[in-house]
């Protein structure tokens, strides 16, 4: 294993355009396990911690929270609400509410302005539920080389969950979206702590709002969502990182022109070009907001497997994309010469689901190997070891590799 | 028919008690290690996130921590003046070389368990007790200058600026001062608890009395209410966040030129953090006059 040098990533991150399916092994090496530098093994990651409604998870920040799900619960087709990741941006977040005034207030371009109870959107609207991948668009934002500042996750930002609630189209549709209407914006009930800082508020554009399948969920694996993942409302965006997830959301917005702010218009963007790469010596010029996921695929066991010569060892992982729907994931023990197909396990729950994986190796000798797992989607589109690097550390997505040391 | 009738708001008062769902954040003390800046560190970046934001990162150099707090400065609407960058980045680069953040929670003590009277002390022997289980700390006086507090942040209290209500005095002494080094005091009586009480409320009082202007309410409207909330009592949204909870006005009534300086350069050690940067002087004179008009006392 060697850290790709500057000068070869430069070259490289020119050539991968975007929409390209590149060969999946530009070269063999990759630095997500570099030992030089093991972020996932660094100390401040030990101490886990019990947050209410949640079991013990890595403590990235107390306040405002950030946890991650430990690897453990990824064996698993959903993630359990107690060890599902959070992540808030503004250190005033909601710790009461009270669902007796609680509103959900959908206004600005439409005929009738809403304010709807929690009740009311049980009541009064169709329940709809959807599996789906949330993910941080910074998850595994430790791994980027060189380093990023930021949340520094290994793959725990993220889970798998059972949502169920109303579809936004229905309650755009309830309060007659006027014509002209461009873009909607969302807000939940987190405050920032002063008066200079942005509230946290995201859009989508309106098409994508009322598609049928963004939707404001009040439970989560059918039980209310937790206080610390958005209860009592949270806006689901299928496909798309969860920073569109807007959390105990309270205000939906139609608005008749383009949504202007500081979580859309300066946070949470990615290079336009050069399939959304750059390199810290050449930032891009152009970004755009962040969307939809990317097609990616991760070991959860092993990382830490004591492997023996000539016995069998189980490699288990999972893989999703943006909905478009993964085929297949391969193996490969070489260093990406020759690879093979594992089997799907546990249930397909739907295109925005992730598909668990398994397979089982056996170590040919004793010494070290390389694994590495790449996922294949409906479009034909395969993950590559192509570097990857943006200034925000977002949507990591290369082939994900790890080191077995084998023993006699 | 009346019994039916205290049933429905028996059950009225439950179903709304069940419509409200809390939490209580673990909460941690801030960790300042030693190093150039601490101080300066420990007023400008605590109010919007706590240090294990710094205890992540990868290790950076002065340029990208200069950068960072820029950023904060920049895109977060940080109150920091651009020239104090280098020195908070300087702290940024020598905490990271500092050993890891031990992690230490906040506990809020339980309820004590016997009952005070807060006017039934004799300051007089309170001063023995005072002497004996304060002054290290808060100093012979009551200044917040005894020889114990040598690099603490927050660092104890000044008990001779402005005047305290006595339960809040109480408390202090029975749960300790969670976020702070104050202690709980369990091993003193109520006796002592009462006499030390009388003691320490003497040691400071009221304050010129001003005059509130809509200026002034709207300005801590505006800046200090997320916190401190709308009345000044300290519940304010964030405030259920915060590791040290904020001045609650209406049981504190800081002295004006103490007020000033906690609003101008920021309380090292606690969320309280420098206006210098959003506020000019007028203004920030306006707010201390103000918070002083809040006070209820018991």
């Amino acid at each position: 294993m060697h850290l790709i040098d500057r000068r070869t990533f430069l070259k490289i991150s020119g050539l991968t355009g975007a929409g390209i399916v590149a060969p999946r092994v530009v070269f063999a090496a990759d630095a997500t396990s570099a030992a030089a530098d093991r972020p996932q093994a660094a100390p401040w990651r030990s101490r886990l911690v019990k947050f209410p409604e949640k079991t013990e998870m890595i403590l990235l920040t107390d306040r405002p929270p950030q946890l991650e799900t430990p690897l453990k619960y990824f064996k698993q087709d959903l993630t359990p609400n107690e060890a599902f990741f959070v992540r808030w941006h503004l250190s005033g977040i909601p710790t009461s509410v009270d669902l007796g005034t609680f509103r959900l207030s959908v206004g600005g371009h439409v005929e009738k302005p809403l304010s709807l109870s929690v009740a009311d959107l049980k009541k009064n609207f169709e329940p709809v539920s959807l599996v789906a991948v949330g993910q941080c668009s910074g998850n595994s934002r430790s791994f980027f080389q060189p380093r990023v500042a930021g949340g520094q996750w290994a793959n725990g930002a993220m889970g798998c969950a059972k949502w169920t609630g109303v579809r936004l189209k229905d309650l755009l549709e309830r309060a007659g979206v006027k014509s002209g209407a461009v873009d909607v914006r969302f807000a939940g009930l987190d405050e920032p702590p002063l008066p200079d800082t942005a509230k946290f508020v995201k859009s989508l554009d309106l098409q994508h709002a009322a598609d049928g399948e963004v939707m404001v969920a009040y439970a989560m694996n059918d039980a209310d969502l937790p206080m610390l993942n958005g209860y009592p409302l949270r806006l689901i965006v299928p496909g798309w990182f969860a920073t569109y997830w807007v959390k105990s959301l309270n205000q939906i917005n139609v608005l008749p022109e383009k949504f202007k702010g500081f979580w859309m218009d300066k946070a949470y963007r990615i290079p336009k070009a050069d399939n959304h790469n750059e390199s810290p010596q050449r930032l891009a010029t152009e970004t755009i907001p962040i969307n939809r996921h990317t097609l990616r695929s991760i070991f959860v066991t092993p990382p830490n497997v004591a492997a023996l010569a000539d016995k069998p060892i189980e490699v288990e992982g999972l893989a999703f994309d943006d909905g478009t729907g993964v085929t297949k994931v391969e193996l490969s023990s070489d260093g990406g010469k020759s690879w093979n197909e594992t089997k799907f396990v546990g249930d397909d729950m739907g295109k925005y689901a992730w598909r668990r994986w398994k397979t089982s190796w056996t170590p040919p000798a004793p010494g070290s190997f390389t694994l590495m797992c790449c996922a294949t989607n409906k479009a034909g589109v395969m993950q590559t070891t192509a570097p990857q690097w943006n200034r925000s550390g977002y949507q990591r997505n290369v082939i994900e590799q790890i080191q077995v040391e084998v023993r006699a | 028919m009346k019994r039916i009738a205290l049933l429905v708001i028996v059950l009225a008062a439950s179903i709304a008690q069940a419509q409200v769902k809390s939490i209580e954040l673990p909460k941690y003390q801030p960790y300042l290690p030693p190093g150039p800046g601490r101080e300066l560190f420990a007023t400008s970046c605590l109010s919007c996130h706590a240090t294990r934001y710094i205890t992540m990162q990868p290790v950076m150099t002065q340029g990208k921590w200069e950068e960072s707090v820029r950023k904060m400065i920049k895109t977060y609407g940080a109150p920091i003046s651009e020239e104090l960058v280098p020195e908070i980045a300087q702290y940024l680069v020598a905490f990271q070389q500092a050993p890891l953040d031990p992690l230490s929670r906040v506990t809020a003590n339980p309820e004590p368990k016997i009952s005070f009277d807060p006017n039934a002390g004799d300051a007089g022997k309170g001063k023995a007790v005072y002497a004996r289980a304060c002054a290290s700390c808060h100093g012979t006086e009551g200044k917040g200058d005894g020889p114990a507090m040598a690099n603490l942040l927050p660092v104890a209290t000044n008990l001779t600026a402005g005047r305290f209500a006595r339960s809040a005095v109480v408390r202090a002494i029975t749960h300790g001062v969670p976020g702070t080094s104050m202690p709980a005091f369990p091993s003193l009586s109520a006796g002592d608890v009462q006499d030390v009480v009388a003691c320490v409320t003497q040691m400071g009082g009221a304050t010129e009395p001003t005059i509130v202007s809509d200026q002034a309410k709207l300005l801590f409207t505006q800046n200090c209410a997320s916190c401190h909330g709308n009345d000044g009592r300290g519940d304010g949204f964030n405030a259920s966040t915060l590791p040290r909870a904020p001045t609650n006005f209406s049981q504190r009534e800081p002295a004006t030129e103490q007020a000033l300086k906690a609003i101008t350069d920021g309380v090292a050690g606690t969320p309280m953090p420098s206006w210098k940067a959003k506020l000019a002087d007028p203004q920030r004179k306006l707010l201390a006059d103000y918070v002083r008009t809040l006070y209820h006392g018991d």
